[in-house]
């Protein structure tokens, strides 16, 4: 089986390059990223990748309701939420949405690919 | 040191020795199943109670490891840590500190102490994960208390009417997990899909204002049991470090056993039934029960000879002796129940024993234990270890087999070790049975002819049974590689002799890549065994019955010659046939040829011999003397015993007796 790939969406580059770098270093292969909701929506359907991360706070279409949308479109869409401290509401919102795990921001490169492995897993 | 103190030292030895065994099964117990409760309150106590002796005793080293080993059992307890490898090894390791420093307790090494303050820091790292607190968002909350308010109760009694079962699901999350209140609410979701939740430890607004540490309690009607699947479900959460479910009834009945006294209703079970069991209990010195049993045996003997004297000189004489042989007899009863014990003494240590080795070889083995309850005498409860050890160990190393290729073999990845006792008839029958890969007959055979203990010719001739008994042929070791746990090349001849030894048999089964089954059979009780008394050169001997296979009366047209040796063909079998009385040196005046003799057909070490006798007596239970110092390992000879009449009588050892 090839690699897995990870649609990356954050509104900031740097965290998308962090989040880039840990997973390409992990064996996964970030074939899109996305800077807010819309474009996660657009990208999930025209990249179709097995995992997401997804940032909660973002212009233009918030991360859960762009998670609400992938949902609708692949009930089986496999995605993460990463978060800043003390967005417990928005979590639970985000999980409720369909989201499978979560990582809090600031995190450590292993917090990241633990909950991507379990996810896939189950 | 005076006579009082070394008393005390004794009991102190002799009951924290058991102590530390139940300790370890305790342990055992945990590693297999974390939730067992029961096991940990009793490694608790256990722990406590011997705290508080090394406290009365002055022994500090002790007092400071069990102090450790209370401190992590009360935070498993509390379910502020898990029950994970971890924890378990340095469980261990805090008992092997005891075993050891329980060798010398007055004599402190300093080796000791330092082992022990190791141990106190790893203790101390281990609970302190538990309960520091990370961060002001996390501080140090009460553990939380499972109470049911009348609403729940009333969810729970009805959900039981609705045949649901309930259980208390308890997780544990990783120590520096963040929104640990998201993680709470995950595996409630998670849970909600097998179930109702009934109640919450802490209540769910505790959980969401992460009003917990890392611990909480879940109650959940469950619509069907919960397989281990919910387990790796709720494993798979992230930070969801241990979990795990009891069922309601379960978890109540331990808590009634731990308060004993509580519950009027509940008196008689658990813990109070174990108080009852150490008030009813009385600490004796071995030596004199041994020397108890040795009087009455006396006595017996000396009642035989009252009985012939005394008879029938006055009724009142005879209802008296009537009533003094009654009350021997019981006696005699009572004081043989004294030397017997449980077999469990000896298979206590098996399971420690199992979980090292099987580690050390990188094997998983499960250790299955049954009828430890199963008494027998003292004396051989003593002697079986090293056999049972032995067989043990051969098990995990030669039988079963490494886990992938068990797996190959489509056989479970865990191999299985069966230890069984029970009694048949006046036999104790011990089974040492693994699932491991069995006897290759082939690999037997050219190894015995490798080693010269059998010539091909003869190997050849071998199928079966034969050939599986070779393996009890000395320098014989199935082993390809020596080992340091067995294959040394001492194996099973050492076992089938010290077996022998006891008056007992070894057999072996065994089906390739199926299974190895050994057998012992053994007497109840050394002291008194069944026997068979034979005349020969005018004298009155005992043969042990277990020895003996048949008896018949030759007649000497049917005795053969063959070179030297007198043999018999007995239905198809050549058996050789000795004179009883010139195999053990006695004088032996009658050379002539009756027309017709006994002959006692005896077996040892899987040999057969026809012992030509004068008269066959008849059978009786003796009771064995040993000759004492001077006399001992005389070739052929057991011991003796003394007769009714008050005669003393050799008895014969089969095993050493045959050329």
């Amino acid at each position: 089986m090839g690699k897995k790939t990870v649609l990356v969406v954050d509104d900031t580059a740097f965290m998308r390059m962090t989040l880039k770098n840990i997973l390409e270093k992990n064996g996964y292969s970030v074939i899109g990223e996305g800077e807010d909701g819309l474009q996660a929506i657009e990208l999930y359907k025209e990249l179709n990748p097995s995992l997401v991360t997804m940032d909660i706070t973002m212009p233009n279409l918030d991360g859960i309701k762009a998670i609400e949308e992938i949902i609708k479109h692949d009930a089986g869409a496999v995605i993460i939420v990463v978060s800043a401290m003390g967005q417990k509401a928005l979590v639970i919102d985000a999980l409720n949405a369909g989201a499978k795990d979560f990582v809090v921001k600031p995190f450590q490169p292993e917090r990241i690919t633990e909950a991507l492995q379990k996810v896939s897993r189950g | 040191m005076d006579r009082q103190e070394q008393e005390y030292i004794d009991i102190f030895q002799a009951e924290a020795g058991e102590y530390l065994q139940i300790l370890n099964r305790c342990a055992l117990r945990l590693e297999e199943k974390p939730t067992d409760r029961e096991s940990l309150q009793e490694a608790f106590r256990v722990v406590h109670s011997l705290k508080g002796m090394a406290g009365t005793m002055g022994y500090q080293n002790i007092m400071k490891i069990t102090h450790c080993l209370e401190n992590i059992l009360e935070e498993l307890q509390a379910g502020a840590i898990v029950p994970n490898p971890s924890t378990m090894d340095i469980i261990f390791e805090g008992v092997d500190l005891l075993q050891g420093a329980l060798q010398n307790p007055d004599q402190e090494e300093p080796r000791e102490l330092e082992q022990a303050e190791e141990l106190t820091l790893k203790i101390k790292e281990i609970c302190s994960t538990a309960t520091d607190d990370h961060g002001p968002a996390s501080g140090p909350f009460p553990r939380p208390l499972l109470r049911l308010d009348e609403t729940e109760k009333e969810t729970i009694r009805l959900a039981k009417e609705k045949d649901q079962l309930i259980y208390v699901v308890a997780v544990t999350l990783k120590p520096h997990a963040p929104l640990k209140s998201v993680r709470a609410y995950m595996v409630l979701r998670c849970l909600e899909s097998y179930g109702e939740i009934v109640a919450t430890a802490p209540s769910e607004q505790d959980l969401e204002d992460e009003n917990f540490n890392h611990f909480f309690q879940v109650v959940l009607a469950a619509g069907q049991p919960l397989g281990l699947g919910l387990r790796e479900e709720l494993l798979n959460i992230t930070d969801v470090e241990e979990a795990s479910y009891t069922p309601w009834e379960e978890l109540k009945a331990a808590e009634t056993a731990v308060k004993p006294g509580s519950d009027p209703a509940n008196r008689e079970g658990g813990g109070a039934f174990h108080q009852g069991l150490v008030e009813k209990m009385v600490r004796v010195e071995t030596a004199k029960l041994d020397q108890l049993v040795n009087l009455v045996g006396e006595m017996v003997v000396a009642r035989t000879r009252v009985l012939e004297l005394g008879r029938g000189h006055s009724e009142e004489l005879d209802h008296l002796l009537e009533q003094l042989t009654q009350s021997i007899t019981n006696l005699q009863e009572t004081s043989m129940k004294l030397r017997m014990v449980p077999i469990k003494q000896v298979f206590d240590r098996f399971p420690r024993m199992v979980r090292d080795i099987s580690r050390s070889r990188g094997k998983r083995v499960r250790l299955q234990i049954t009828g430890e309850q199963t008494e027998l005498d003292r004396s051989i409860v003593n002697r079986l270890a090293d056999p049972l050890v032995h067989l043990i160990r051969n098990a995990i190393d030669h039988g079963i087999e490494p886990e992938t290729e068990r797996e190959a073999r489509g056989k479970n990845r865990e191999g299985t070790i069966l230890l069984q006792a029970f009694h048949e008839g006046n036999n104790i029958v011990i089974q040492v049975e693994d699932d491991g890969a069995g006897i290759d007959p082939e690999v037997i055979k050219r190894k015995a002819i490798d080693k010269g203990v059998i010539s091909p010719e003869a190997a050849a001739g071998l199928t079966g049974q034969g050939v599986l008994n070779l393996i009890f042929a000395s320098g014989l070791s199935t082993s390809s590689a020596v080992t340091d746990v067995s294959g040394r090349g001492v194996g099973m001849d050492a076992v089938k002799t010290s077996i022998e030894a006891l008056h007992g048999s070894i057999q072996i089964e065994s089906r390739l890549s199926e299974m190895t089954r050994f057998t012992l059979r053994l007497p109840l009780t050394l002291a008194i065994i069944n026997s068979l008394l034979v005349k020969s050169a005018r004298q009155v001997l005992a043969i042990p019955i277990e020895g003996i296979r048949e008896n018949v009366m030759l007649e000497p047209s049917q005795v053969k010659s063959v070179q030297e040796n007198k043999v018999v063909n007995l239905r198809g079998e050549v058996i050789c046939l000795h004179r009883l009385s010139r195999l053990l040196g006695f004088p032996d005046h009658d050379n002539s040829e009756p027309s017709a003799f006994p002959v006692v057909i005896v077996e040892a070490g899987g040999k057969k011999a026809g012992l030509i006798v004068e008269e066959l007596i008849g059978q009786q239970e003796i009771m064995i003397k040993s000759l004492g110092h001077y006399l001992k390992g005389l070739k052929g000879i057991a011991g003796a015993t003394i007769l009714g009449d008050g005669r003393v009588t050799l008895i014969v050892d089969v095993v050493s007796l045959l050329p």
